[in-house]
């Protein structure tokens, strides 16, 4: 349990997150009521705001639960593997180089043309509002599990904080209820204006506990000693099993090329002033990825802390691997240092729960609501879109129990599989409108039946623990993801070959 | 075909290559699935990766330099 200053600072620091997720409402203040203003915070966020907005999606709970997590247990069924979850760094390495390509130029074509989604962009180059429909919906679906992990983070905090106080199911229940209508105020007042100056808090936060735990570890014998007896103990072994490899790759592959598809991605880039200062503060991000590399090695470093080890023993070992990173926190530092750093990974999940759960509402208000009820005022709009924000949080809830929480990550995973589908309309409809657009609508869906039901059928229909499928072939175990969008990929590519689209839909996309 | 070949200038080249390299290099798993050399008893799989970290900010950067320049 926290000691008692710990639990003053988290919850002083708590309110002064409150007041600025608050404040951010009025702060350069734009009117409210417009969506443009909403949720993209008037397009006029600078380089350093953009930087610490889109760097938000890199600290998450994906990071500082669901990666160590996923390294402290290694794969379901097979002790040891840990090395696998350390995919997550050869991902965010890649994926801004992808990111510094293709997001200027879809930020230029969405400046040019008043588009504030990737459905909107989808709509007016392929001239088709079932595949700019269906661009959306899945989009929100995507959102879902990926905001489920922000709730699997909270509770992993509260139950670190109130360990050993009475029934602890209960306890962290109730505290998550109450974070999550804090969360709901706060999305449905202030927009993504009180997002990013929180999203600065949070970052800051966090790097203040990686620091200190880092200090004190390196202080006290260092990773040396944790590799050695997680490596002389199989608990985690030093490299990666030879049978992995493809799995590997296609894991980092894939996930690089989803990040920049997922709605609240979109919208970052989109509410940055301009194109030259969403790529080069989108260039510089790697070196951010240098904490997350660090928390996933909090993994292995948690062999060599007896304490935090045995205080995770004390939880069953579906859900003992979330407790990594808070437990290392509260075994190394200061109560109240501890308070710090575990309220950014409390809020770490808050914030960029809420900034999913925006940019969901936009794509329902926008692309599909409108679609139906054109006459919508910008009133109406914002409304609803406020409102879909509060109700998709909850839907995501529903999603924290298709997991064991220790694998966690499945959820991001399979939040991937879904929005990776969308690969051909969105990224490679901005280099070329020389795709049939009937061949997308196809691709698309056979992609989503294939991701969802490999996904299904590999967890034999139960709780997740895998998001990769060996299929009969000489590439042996891949992620789903992959396997999807190739599928996805040859029906584009070989109809749109055979059956040319009748005039370049709209006007090609000129580089400005 | 030969006059989108003349629109694409040298630098969008040279910027792609500078993209691509940590591509090649991580793909390359056998090359860097191994224990050692190691680094504070970090095993050699786990710090070559977050050195790459660093080399992707580099080259990134550069990259995107170059392809930010106004013709």
């Amino acid at each position: 349990m926290l000691a008692i200053d710990g639990m003053i600072i988290f919850m002083a620091l708590f309110v002064v997150f409150v007041f600025l997720g608050f404040w951010g409402g009025r702060w350069r203040r734009g009117d409210m009521s417009n969506l443009g203003e909403w949720a993209l915070a008037g397009r006029r966020l600078g380089t350093v705001l953009i930087w610490f907005l889109v760097g938000a999606d890199l600290y998450t709970a994906y990071t500082f639960i669901s990666v160590p997590s996923g390294v402290y247990a290694g794969i379901f069924g097979a002790p040891g593997t840990g090395a696998f979850y350390f995919f997550a760094v050869p991902y965010v390495a890649l994926t801004f180089g992808i990111a510094i390509v293709v997001m200027p130029k879809l930020w230029k074509v969405a400046h040019e043309k008043g588009y504030v989604t990737a459905a909107d962009f989808v709509k007016g180059t392929f001239n088709s509002r079932t595949l700019a429909m269906l661009v959306a919906i899945v989009g929100i679906i995507a959102e879902l599990p990926y905001i489920a992990l922000q709730i699997v983070g909270m509770q992993a905090v509260i139950i670190a904080m109130i360990h050993g106080v009475g029934d602890v199911t209960t306890i962290s229940e109730v505290a998550l209820i109450i974070a999550f209508v804090v969360l709901a105020a706060f999305t449905y007042t202030s927009g993504l204006r009180g997002a990013t100056l929180t999203a600065v808090m949070k970052d800051i936060l966090i790097f203040l506990g990686i620091i200190g735990v880092l200090a004190v570890v390196v202080s006290s014998g260092g990773f040396g000693s944790a590799f050695s007896s997680a490596a002389s103990s199989k608990a985690v072994l030093p490299t990666l099993p030879v049978t992995l490899t493809n799995a590997y790759w296609s894991t980092f592959l894939v996930s690089a090329l989803a990040l920049y598809l997922y709605p609240h991605a979109v919208n970052g880039v989109l509410s940055a002033q301009d194109s030259e200062k969403v790529r080069k503060s989108t260039s510089l991000l790697p070196f951010y990825g240098l904490g997350l590399g660090a928390l996933a090695m909090f993994g292995v470093l948690i062999y060599g802390n007896s304490g935090a080890l045995s205080f995770l023993h004390q939880y069953p070992a579906a859900s003992q691997g979330i407790l990594v990173v808070p437990a290392l926190i509260l075994s190394t530092l200061p109560s109240w240092f501890a308070g710090v750093a575990l309220l950014g990974i409390f809020i770490g999940g808050l914030v960029p729960a809420a900034i999913m759960a925006i940019s969901q509402a936009n794509l329902l208000t926008r692309n599909i609501v409108k679609e139906f009820r054109p006459n919508m005022t910008p009133q109406g709009e914002t409304r609803l879109s406020k409102w879909a924000s509060v109700v998709f949080k909850f839907v995501a809830l529903g999603f924290v129990f298709l997991v064991a929480t220790t694998y966690a990550i499945q959820l991001q995973l399979f939040g991937g599989i879904m929005i990776v589908q969308t690969l051909p309309a969105v990224f490679i409809g901005l280099f070329t409108a020389r795709m049939n657009k009937h061949s997308l609508i196809t691709g698309l869906l056979v992609g989503e039946v294939v991701g969802v039901y490999l996904m299904e059928l590999k967890n034999k229909f139960s709780i997740w623990h895998y998001s990769t499928y060996a299929l009969p072939s000489p590439l042996g175990i891949l992620y789903i993801g992959l396997i999807a969008l190739a599928i996805n990929l040859a029906i584009v590519i070989v109809w749109s070959l055979v059956l040319p689209p009748k005039r370049a839909a709209a006007a090609p996309v000129t580089p400005a | 075909m030969v006059e989108w070949m003349s629109r694409v200038k040298s630098r969008d080249v040279v910027a792609a290559v500078l993209i691509l390299i940590p591509f090649f290099f991580l793909f390359d798993i056998p090359s860097y699935n191994t224990v050692n050399p190691e680094w504070g008893g970090v095993p050699f799989f786990w710090w070559y990766q977050l050195v790459w970290l660093v080399i992707c900010g580099v080259l990134f950067f550069t990259a995107a330099n170059l392809l930010g320049r106004k013709s």
